[in-house]
């Protein structure tokens, strides 16, 4: 098998873009990290949300839930991309071709959820788009 | 580095290509986006938004970052689909130019992000501390 992948070798990266995939690796890795730190500080967020607005009002537990699930949601897509820059940084550093395309991997998967969570909102945007026009027009007659 | 250290296999040039559509699409999402933001802005314009000269400048400026992510983005999947379709390793070169400067844009507005919120919560101790 590992033969018969490297004889299908034929294009390969120069130097210059094993550098632009050294630099991509550090912002993705930063990014992921970042990431990281906003869905820690959402989750904060959503746990004094839940607390303090359910002795002021009942919509604590509601609007807490909406934070954790968007906590739920992103932290696929940070978790991939900073796999993506650790994994490109090392098996840049350690020539390791199954890293290589393990890197690759979770920055497909990355945009990949991304894509899909877009579509998804797109889809509720455009329910609830139609929801407020048959609403109106209900209204109106 | 020694090239053959540096080679992509068939399996990397599969992931990449899935990257491709993925990016694509992201590309074309925001520029819908900023189109739709235009009409938000120019509805609030019609309506006779009492903000309108902030809102100006706030969209200008997003709309130029949010363009300049997507034409990256849409950069990065058209060169590497021509890179790695004519097997030209420059193609290649630029379009992980075009990623880099994508991720670059988003990490220096985190940094932003990150540090107006730092701000924010230095200004609110002080405040809470010269109340006591």
């Amino acid at each position: 098998m590992m033969q018969n992948e490297q004889s299908l070798f034929q294009l390969s990266l120069d130097d210059e873009a094993v550098f632009q995939c050294k630099e991509i690796s550090k912002w993705a890795k930063f990014l992921g990290i970042i990431g990281f730190v906003f869905l820690g500080l959402l989750l904060l967020v959503s746990i004094a949300t839940t607390f303090y607005l359910t002795h002021t009002s009942g919509l604590g537990t509601l609007i807490g839930s909406i934070y954790l699930a968007v906590v739920g949601i992103y932290i696929y897509p940070v978790l991939a991309l900073f796999r993506f820059g650790k994994w490109m940084k090392t098996a840049l550093t350690t020539a390791d071709q199954v890293l290589f395309n393990k890197s690759l991997k979770s920055l497909k998967n990355c945009f990949l959820y991304i894509g899909i969570v877009t579509i998804i909102l797109i889809c509720i945007y455009g329910v609830l788009a139609l929801v407020g026009l048959i609403t109106a027009a209900s209204s109106l007659n | 580095m020694e090239e053959s250290k540096n080679v992509l296999s068939e399996s990397s040039k599969l992931h990449m290509m899935q990257t491709v559509s993925w990016a694509r699409y992201s590309g074309i999402i925001s520029i819908v986006n900023l189109i739709l933001s235009f009409f938000q802005f120019a509805v609030g314009g019609i309506k006779g938004n009492p903000l309108f000269m902030l809102s100006f400048f706030g969209f200008i400026i997003s709309g130029a970052i949010s363009l300049y992510m997507a034409i990256n983005l849409l950069n990065y999947a058209k060169f590497l689909k021509m890179g790695i379709e004519q097997e030209n390793s420059t193609k290649i070169y630029e379009a992980l130019y075009h990623l880099r400067v994508y991720f670059k844009i988003i990490g220096i507005l985190f940094i932003v992000l990150l540090s107006l919120i730092a701000l924010f919560i230095i200004v609110a101790i002080i405040a809470a501390i010269s109340k006591l």
